[in-house]
């Protein structure tokens, strides 16, 4: 039988947006349950260059996936991050 | 150097509201000022050759304004991101991290020293920047205040004049020597 290892095994399972969700306050050291999918980015004060910086490496450990700077300029609310994390 | 610190009064306050505010409030001749940006962001005062850094972190919102090239960040303390430090740190950033248990203080320390450099240079955060060094850059020089870590790079300033508004809101920066063993 053939086993094979993918560097990151989160990118392979479907999350729920809830479990989004956790996992961006987590990042943004946020109470759960204050994020929603409706709540612009340009009023959550934690929204700054390190949360960004922050989301690209989550994007590049957890799914496996290449955020850039311009990218991140158009996500407008939390709904946007959750679409890029499908 | 002049300095500005400011406890924002609401969270519609924005940086361009603290900018118009300390520039018009704290130098004559400036009512038609214009503020435009250069090809990688970084915004200057057309025709005049003041330089200006502004950075905010939750209520406070700072600003420095030198006649040479500065760049600033404030940063209320942060836990410690591993991530960011994987990926971004340097060896002797990392040694100073770990160099007390105060991990969370020692990374934002550095957080703040990044972005300044960052902003110095004039193209902000970016990979490039990023990988650089600031532990060993004489540039840039921090301190704190209260839960707040405030750096700043610049090539001339030798001293720094620190004013606060609104008047009641005072406090003492210290400031914080970094160098690596």
């Amino acid at each position: 039988m053939v086993v094979i290892f993918h560097k990151n095994i989160r990118s392979l399972i479907k999350m729920t947006n809830v479990e989004k969700l956790h996992m961006l306050e987590d990042m943004l050291e946020l109470d759960e349950g204050t994020l929603n999918k409706e709540l612009e980015l340009s009023d959550l004060d934690e929204w700054n260059s390190m949360a960004r910086l922050s989301l690209i490496v989550l994007m590049d450990d957890e799914f496996n996936k290449k955020l850039s700077a311009s990218k991140i300029k158009e996500f407008k609310t939390v709904g946007d991050i959750l679409n890029f994390m499908e | 150097m002049e300095i500005y610190l400011v406890k924002r009064p609401s969270q519609s306050y924005k940086s361009k509201d603290f900018l118009n505010h300390v520039l018009m409030n704290c130098y004559e001749n400036m009512s038609d000022m214009r503020i435009i940006t250069d090809d990688f962001g970084k915004p200057f005062i057309d025709g005049n050759p003041l330089h200006f850094s502004c950075s905010h972190s939750y209520n406070i919102q700072a600003c420095a304004i030198d006649l040479n090239n500065v760049g600033l960040d404030i940063q209320k303390r942060s836990k410690l991101r591993k991530g960011i430090v994987e990926h971004y740190f340097t060896d002797r950033e990392k040694d100073f991290l770990f160099r007390t248990q105060l991990e969370d203080d020692n990374f934002s320390i550095i957080w703040t020293r990044k972005e300044a450099l960052g902003k110095w240079i004039g193209c902000g955060l970016t990979e490039e920047t990023m990988a650089k060094d600031s532990i060993q850059q004489s540039m840039i020089r921090t301190y704190s205040f209260n839960d707040f870590y405030l750096s700043f790079c610049t090539s001339g300033a030798d001293s720094i004049d620190v004013s606060f508004f609104p008047t009641n809101f005072q406090t003492t920066l210290k400031e914080i020597y970094v160098s690596s063993l």
